[in-house]
């Protein structure tokens, strides 16, 4: 209750420190109960009363018994959401083979940390992008629309393969009909073909996820239809559409097990597809997906540049690609690793030679006493600063929030937010004790500066300092109301004690959730979450496992119309 | 399959919609759907409100004024120009930090959803996206539906992801219009057509219209299926392509302007000349009839750290807009002025085309807003608001304040200047009618 304490003795930021309760982050830590998180994903929620199951479910289930791995089957309700540019540039290179930049589908909606359109509706600009891309699309594959037969012999073909792969599921007759009378306006069958790959680009059923669920009896949840299972499948570990392998196990009744849904993941994880959505995972997750949109000023950072922040980008999607998927994916390993993936610019940066017989690609041992995972790599560190110092704020907000899921309550509307300005002859630490001294801003900034101060051994792009100015760095932290309060010393000492904490395992397991559904949870999907929770801590915070896990879920594979 | 990269060039080519067959005609004269006297609205957006100080006149209000240093560059204008201080932003609903919240208000005059979308902000509680049209999308409700474009939405540099911060284009709740920061993307949208073939045109229109026919039965069937909170989403795919429709039914002509070269659009030493081409395709497309509605957002004040390199500001805008020292409020003053630059630049443009016996701005309206009054204390009293029109639609060269009245009555007055039926605007409206010191 330390916290919520602190925040109420203080009246102007009372509505803070209220906040906060109502958000359950200051819940004693063995509640007992699926009370779930809020569905702003203030609190952690419960991390006891793990009354459900997750390993006991049904084996060779044919689908007539429902797989509930929960003592009461409950869903939150999902909504209807547009595909996000990237996976629309991915489902196009994958069906297609064209790539198309992502940047001209305009910029996608959040839901928590990570791309999903969900809430707001397509403004008519998509709508003419969508358009304008198909007809791009279209002419751009010859090959594809080529008929040597039969016109309706090329485009029932089309449908069959083209079709079912953009629509994540076969066409219905009615649909079949639509579009072959389309083709039959084309002046010849490629010209017909090109005009079916266009009109289906532009189908809400290409462009949507839409889940209907497979149509049951009473019951507020109901299961997801197996193609609908698939399409989750495939956006969650590929970013894209299904393979036809996996269509196919959805139309042989294939997908209606959970041990069913496992295999097939198990199978995408393997293939090399999965590596763009674990890399865009963390991208997302650390919030350093517009790194190279970012200013620094030149004269504080002369070697700063977008080529250095796409390095810095690269480095860190590659890092997490590997552990997770060719390393041993432990959670541990992501946040205390020492070696990391680096290309040209970085080698200065972190202070290391490259070794002569250097390949892109190889790792990279790095200093230990400096670099440990995810929140000592360049990309995190320069994104999380300001533009012309480094950032203990926003290092520490950042870190309650997507770390320890417990995101600190704003400013007051009248507070001053603005940084002090650097100063030649103070450390920023100097200038940011001062400017939180004043107990209405320091009952809640302890929460936050404690960490984030605590990684002042780091500079506002990333580089490992000693001295600053002329002084020595004071990079004692402390972390406060979590599960591992303590004291600690620079970013490695940090990264260590964030993977002993449960809260920090749990926290990652809710983003997994999120990034999987594209969407918050809320407490209908407490029981979810917990066999997750479970099962992540039973694996030793294996990330294959819990990915794996996240499959077999209710709300994985559930659905409240 | 290999895989191949669409050609740039193609591409953009290839993004078009407009109608315009005959690209090479000299612009001489407007032509906006054969209406005498088409009226015109605009919606320009600056971040980070103003200096007071150096924006609004000594003089007392309803005096004639001398213009200080910020509106300088709008002098030549002056007859055009009403300065009005003194309204405030009187929000209700769940609260947000004003950079984000700010730049809905100010253009809906109606409050945030209730939400978590947007939870994860530095500052603000969690809400959604705001919950009313906004008043460019209004006017074109009322005076864009016959033009090939029923609004334009650009912008400069406003990126960092679909945010409320960087949106003042509503088309209801829950419906924001994203500007479109890539002039090129504008451009082949405006212009993609022309050197076409017309025969070849022909076909593409037919096949647009075709397909059109398969996807429109496809959304409609989707409307009984999915949950009562999501068919808003339908309809206003339903509306984005009923739009496409329209400009395939709609001719308007227009001579593609240079636009000189291509920037990347967050290459901040080419912030003039990214402000420049989407002005110059503003204007045109205000000047051929194109469309009669547009809205213009220049940066963003929700985390903006952007630079002015073209004015020599190399510190963040937003940085800078936090600090009180003179020094600071001068360099501000310097980005604002560079602001009303542009304003008069957009207004010397219209004038430069002619319409009728005068120019496309005599029947013009301009309402250039901010989503907070004072950066530093991100208040939302005392806005700076500025209403440039022509002759034909509004009154011009006063000094207005209404202190401490409600920004909603602004809305309203433009909304009547556009000739919409309205007494009120917005979901702030407090029932106390528009302004109308500047309506005819």
């Amino acid at each position: 209750m330390t916290m919520a304490w602190q925040c109420l003795q203080n009246s102007l930021v009372c509505l803070g420190g209220v906040l906060l309760v109502a958000q359950g982050c200051a819940e004693p830590p063995a509640s007992g109960g699926g009370s779930g998180g809020s569905s702003t994903g203030g609190g952690l929620g419960s991390s006891s009363g793990f009354g459900s199951e997750s390993g006991d479910a049904e084996t060779g289930s044919t689908g007539d018994a429902p797989d509930v791995s929960c003592d009461e089957l409950d869903v939150s309700s999902t909504p209807l959401r547009r595909l996000t540019g990237r996976q629309y540039a991915n489902a196009v290179r994958d069906v297609l083979g064209v790539s198309v930049d992502v940047d001209a589908l305009g910029a996608d909606e959040k839901a928590g940390a990570f791309d999903s359109n969900g809430s707001a509706a397509v403004s008519p600009s998509s709508v003419e992008l969508y358009r304008a891309l198909a007809e791009a699309v279209a002419s751009d594959i010859p090959a594809l629309t080529a008929c040597d037969g039969e016109p309706q012999g090329c485009w029932d073909a089309l449908l069959d393969g083209t079709g079912r792969r953009l629509f994540r599921r076969p066409l219905t007759e009615q649909e079949r009909g639509r579009y072959i009378e389309l083709a039959q306006t084309g002046v010849d069958a490629a010209d017909g073909s090109r005009l079916v790959v266009q009109a289906m680009l532009q189908s809400p059923s290409f462009l949507y996820h839409l889940e209907f669920g497979l149509p049951q009896e009473g019951g507020d949840v109901i299961p997801l239809e197996p193609y609908e299972v698939a399409s989750r499948l495939s956006f969650f570990l590929w970013n894209s559409v299904p393979d036809d392998e996996l269509l196919e196990a959805a139309a042989t009744g294939a997908l209606s097990s959970a041990d069913a849904v496992e295999a097939q993941a198990e199978r995408l994880l393997l293939d090399s597809r999965a590596r763009e959505a674990i890399g865009s995972f963390h991208v997302q997750w650390l919030g350093i997906d517009h790194l190279e949109d970012t200013f620094k000023d030149p004269g504080t950072y002369p070697d700063f540049s977008v080529s250095m922040a796409q390095a810095m980008v690269a480095e860190t999607r590659r890092f997490s690609e590997l552990t997770v998927l060719q390393g041993d994916a432990r959670l541990g390993t992501l946040l205390t690793a020492s070696h990391s993936y680096l290309t040209e610019p970085l080698f200065e940066l972190y202070g290391v030679t490259e070794p002569e017989d250097f390949m892109p690609g190889m790792p990279v041992e790095l200093d230990p006493e400096q670099r440990a995972g995810l929140i000592t790599q360049g990309a995190f560190l320069a994104e999380h600063a300001l533009t012309n110092q480094s950032g203990p704020i926003q290092r520490g907000v950042e870190i309650r929030s997507q770390f320890f899921c417990d995101p600190p309550p704003p400013p007051p509307p009248d507070a001053n937010v603005e940084p002090p300005a650097p100063d030649p002859d103070a450390t920023t630490r100097e200038l940011f004790e001062q400017h939180t001294a004043d107990p209405t801003c320091a009952s809640c900034h302890v929460l936050i500066d404690g960490i984030g101060l605590g990684m002042e051994n780091y500079d506002g792009i990333g580089r490992h300092r000693t001295m600053e100015n002329g002084k020595a760095v004071d990079a004692s932290g402390e972390v406060l109301a979590t599960d591992i309060d303590g004291t600690f010393e620079g970013g490695v000492e940090l990264a260590h004690q964030l993977a002993q904490s449960d809260q920090v395992r749990e926290c990652v397991a809710r983003q997994w959730f999120r990034f999987a559904l594209g969407r918050l949870e809320s407490d209908q999907d407490s029981c979810s979450l917990d066999t997750l929770h479970t099962a992540f801590a039973e694996s030793d915070s294996d990330v294959r496992a819990l990915l794996v896990q996240l499959v077999r879920t209710d709300a994985f594979r559930y659905h409240r119309p | 399959m290999p895989r191949r990269t669409l050609p740039r060039r193609r591409f953009l080519q290839s993004l078009g919609v407009s109608t315009a067959l005959a690209p090479f005609i000299p612009l001489l004269e407007s032509e906006a759907g054969g209406k005498e006297n088409p009226t015109r609205f605009l919606l320009l957006y600056t971040p980070h409100g103003t200096v007071h100080d150096h924006w609004e006149p000594d003089e007392a209000p309803g005096s004639p004024f001398a213009l200080k240093k910020i509106l300088q560059p709008l002098a030549p204008h002056q007859d055009y120009l009403n300065i009005i201080g003194g309204l405030a932003m009187r929000p209700h609903g769940p609260p947000g930090g004003n950079h984000t919240v700010g730049p809905a208000y100010v253009s809906t005059g109606s409050p945030m959803l209730e939400g978590t979308q947007f939870e994860h902000q530095a500052v603000g509680t969690p809400h959604g996206w705001n919950s009313g049209p906004s008043i460019d999308q209004a006017i074109a409700d009322h005076i864009g539906n016959e033009t090939a474009f029923k609004s334009l939405r650009l912008g400069v540099q406003g990126g960092g992801g679909l945010h409320p911060g960087g949106v003042i284009s509503y088309r209801g709740p829950n419906e924001p219009l994203p500007p479109q920061n890539n002039p090129q993307t504008v451009f082949s949208t405006l212009f993609g057509e022309a050197g076409i073939d017309p025969s070849d045109a022909l076909k593409l229109r037919a096949d647009r219209l075709s397909i059109i026919d398969i996807i429109k039965p496809e959304l409609e069937s989707l409307q009984p299926k999915v949950s009562a909170a999501d068919k808003f989403k339908i309809d206003a795919h339903l509306e984005g392509i009923w739009e496409i429709e329209q400009r395939l039914t709609t001719t308007f002509e227009c001579s593609e302007p240079d636009l000189g070269g291509v920037h990347g659009i967050y290459d901040y030493d080419a912030t003039a000349e990214l402000t420049a081409q989407q002005i110059r395709l503003l204007t045109t497309a205000f000047g051929c009839g194109a469309t009669r509605v547009a809205s213009l957002m220049m940066r963003r004040g929700e985390n903006d750290n952007a630079p002015y390199p073209n004015l020599g500001i190399l510190d963040s805008h937003h940085s800078t807009s936090h600090l009180q020292d003179e020094a600071s409020q001068d360099t501000l003053s310097d980005i604002y002025q560079w602001y009303a630059s542009q304003l008069a630049e957009i207004v010397q443009q219209l004038r430069d085309i002619p319409e009728g016996d005068g120019s496309v701005f005599d029947n013009t309206v301009i309402a250039w807003v901010s989503e907070v009054s004072v950066g530093w204390n991100h208040s939302i009293e005392n806005m700076p608001f500025v209403v440039m029109g022509g002759s034909n639609v509004i009154r011009g060269n006063q000094y207005l304040r209404y202190e401490g009245e409600n920004h909603c009555r602004l809305l309203t007055a433009l909304g009547q200047a556009m000739g919409l039926p309205i007494d009120a605007y917005g979901g702030f409206d407090d029932g106390s009618g528009p302004i109308t010191a500047f309506l005819l």
